[in-house]
């Protein structure tokens, strides 16, 4: 059946008006077999292969968006774990391959790569264990390189051990980049249920079992669900507002996959899978906090707010799950604070808390992201609030994550701006109540009862 | 009771062909959507620019929205001269020079959102 020109109109103005875009297109590359004694010649070869990859994805990636005319905001590349393939090397020195893939990323023009990671749910390997001692160095020493830490899973429980580590390996990211608010921290995740395909920044790795090369693309449209809402109007029940969200969702991620396909296609690489995510950016309109408000709150975070985001999170996956049978990464509605103006407003009005955010986190993708916390916040604290937050994807069989900014010498209620993508947002207050004695003892928290599904 | 009456075999067929995709492969169709103040000649000066290119207008839609021209196109390129990313600079230049937005994308991505 041929178009009409009301379908035409609908998708020039959902990308024109309401910045439908593709937020994210991620080039999986795996480097297991770069693995060498020398860290030097690791470097070398994973650079080499990454160059042999990657080399026209940018350029292509910039065809295709021209082509089709929906944005790409990001083109990123996901590496295998740093601390797999660099196991090898002796001395177990990994600074020189975070540099070296730091250099080839900004060589190719690509926006980040992510795969600065170990995976530490039960115990750290030699080389994870160096890794997360050298997070801090490589995260001063680079600018687009991300690092993430995988410290919990449904099947193995909690590393408390890992958890309070990375309480302090926060801290000190924060301190080393003081002169920017901490911002090396925005680089670092702290998963439960970490996933191998996520094409999301800065968590994205590049797992076993997803093949030598694969391209995912990640969409953000909060923009055309909130114009969609608005024209349904307030008097319309939940039961239509889901229907609306989901036909919504069923499009974008239709030109998500396409997008995808077809810079996989040109590049000569398999295409991976689309994230079903509703990513917002810091502007105007492109904000998951306006979706839970044009549903009829007065402020995001408020109560019903849970509620609220549990019906966008499920309409987003439905809709998506019919447009694709290529679903995967984390796939829900994110809410990062400083990347969406109006979840940003209203931590600074105190419409929306710390505590508020982790109950949405059970319900919604990821957790905890891009919140700006003081700086004199206790490691210990830190701590304990990572480990709240994988309590829930521990008992909820979900990724959740925690992405949290110590600004140095801010206090609740300063603003702090990072610039671009990662937008701005208030130091939210954090509890002054200490959980030292309860990080301090270390070990493992055990697996739900309920991860024994076999 | 009568059976209902068979439809013609031509006229039936038609329907079939009026029902299946387009001919031209789907890569080569784009879509063109012009938008600016309504004035005689804006259909006139696309039009050229696509004649002089050897692409084909397969289907268009030109309406006055509160006094905006509003043009919608699907044009195949399947012949065409250069390639897309130069027709889409020299519409354009001339959407520059004229006050018009001119916009042009590949069709698929309109089938992709509202086809299943």
């Amino acid at each position: 059946m041929p178009l009409d020109s009301r379908e035409l109109l609908e998708t020039l103005s959902m990308v024109h008006a309401q910045h439908l875009d593709i937020r994210t297109v991620t080039l999986g590359v795996d480097l297991r077999d770069c693995a060498d004694p020398d860290p030097h010649v690791c470097a070398r070869k994973a650079v080499d292969k990454v160059r042999r990859v990657a080399a026209r994805l940018v350029p292509t990636a910039r065809e295709i968006e021209a082509e089709y005319g929906i944005p790409i905001v990001n083109i990123r590349l996901s590496v295998t774990p740093v601390s797999w393939f660099g196991a090898a090397c002796q001395p177990l020195d990994l600074l020189p391959v975070a540099r070296a893939l730091d250099q080839v990323a900004e060589e190719l023009g690509l926006d980040f790569l992510g795969g600065f990671s170990a995976l530490v749910e039960k115990e750290a390997t030699v080389a994870a264990r160096h890794l997360l001692d050298i997070i801090p160095d490589a995260l001063a020493e680079t600018h687009r390189l991300c690092a993430s830490v995988n410290v919990g899973s449904t099947r193995a429980g909690l590393n408390m051990d890992a958890i309070g580590r990375m309480g302090r390996i926060i801290a000190e990211c924060a301190a080393r980049s003081a002169d920017r608010h901490g911002a090396d921290c925005a680089r670092l995740v702290v998963f439960c249920n970490a996933v191998s395909d996520n094409p999301f920044m800065a968590g994205a790795f590049f797992g076993t079992g997803e093949g030598e090369t694969g391209l995912s693309v990640g969409i953000s449209a909060p923009g055309a669900v909130l114009a969609a809402l608005r024209h349904l109007g307030p008097d319309r029940t939940l039961l239509d507002v889901a229907e609306t969200i989901k036909r919504i969702a069923f499009k974008i991620t239709r030109a998500g996959e396409l997008i995808g396909r077809r810079v996989a296609e040109r590049i000569g690489v398999p295409f991976n899978i689309v994230d079903l995510s509703l990513a917002p950016t810091p502007a105007p309109g492109d904000s998951i906090g306006d979706i839970l408000e044009a549903m009829g709150l007065e402020k995001a975070g408020g109560p019903g707010s849970t509620a609220a985001l549990a019906l966008l999170n499920d309409a987003v996956k439905r809709g998506g799950a019919m447009a694709t049978g290529r679903a995967g990464g984390l796939s829900g509605a994110f809410i990062p604070v400083c990347e969406d103006a109006t979840l940003a407003r209203r931590a600074a009005e105190g419409a929306l808390t710390l505590e508020k955010l982790e109950a949405l986190t059970a319900v919604c993708s990821v957790g905890l992201d891009m919140i700006v916390v003081p700086g004199d916040t206790p490691p210990e604290t830190l701590a304990a609030i990572i480990a709240d937050e994988a309590a829930i994807g521990l008992c909820h069989n979900k990724t959740t994550a925690v992405r949290i900014i110590p600004a140095p010498g801010k206090r609740p209620g300063e603003r702090v701006e990072f610039g671009g993508l990662l937008g701005g947002g208030p130091v939210m207050a954090v509890s002054s109540v200490r959980a030292d004695g309860f990080i301090r003892r270390g070990g493992r928290l055990p697996p739900p009862v309920g991860a024994l599904r076999n | 009771m009568t059976t209902p009456r068979r439809l013609d075999q031509e006229f039936a067929d038609q329907i079939e062909r009026a029902g299946s995709p387009p001919e031209s492969p789907p890569g080569t169709r784009i879509v063109l959507a012009v938008i600016g103040k309504d004035r005689p000649g804006i259909m006139a000066g696309v039009t050229a620019i696509l004649a002089a290119r050897r692409a084909n207008i397969l289907d268009v839609t030109q309406t006055i929205l509160g006094g905006l021209f509003t043009m919608l196109m699907v044009v195949d390129t399947a012949g065409m001269e250069g390639s897309f990313a130069d027709l889409k600079r020299e519409l354009e230049v001339h959407g520059q020079q004229q006050a018009l937005s001119i916009l042009l994308q590949r069709e698929e991505i309109f089938h992709a959102m509202h086809r299943l």
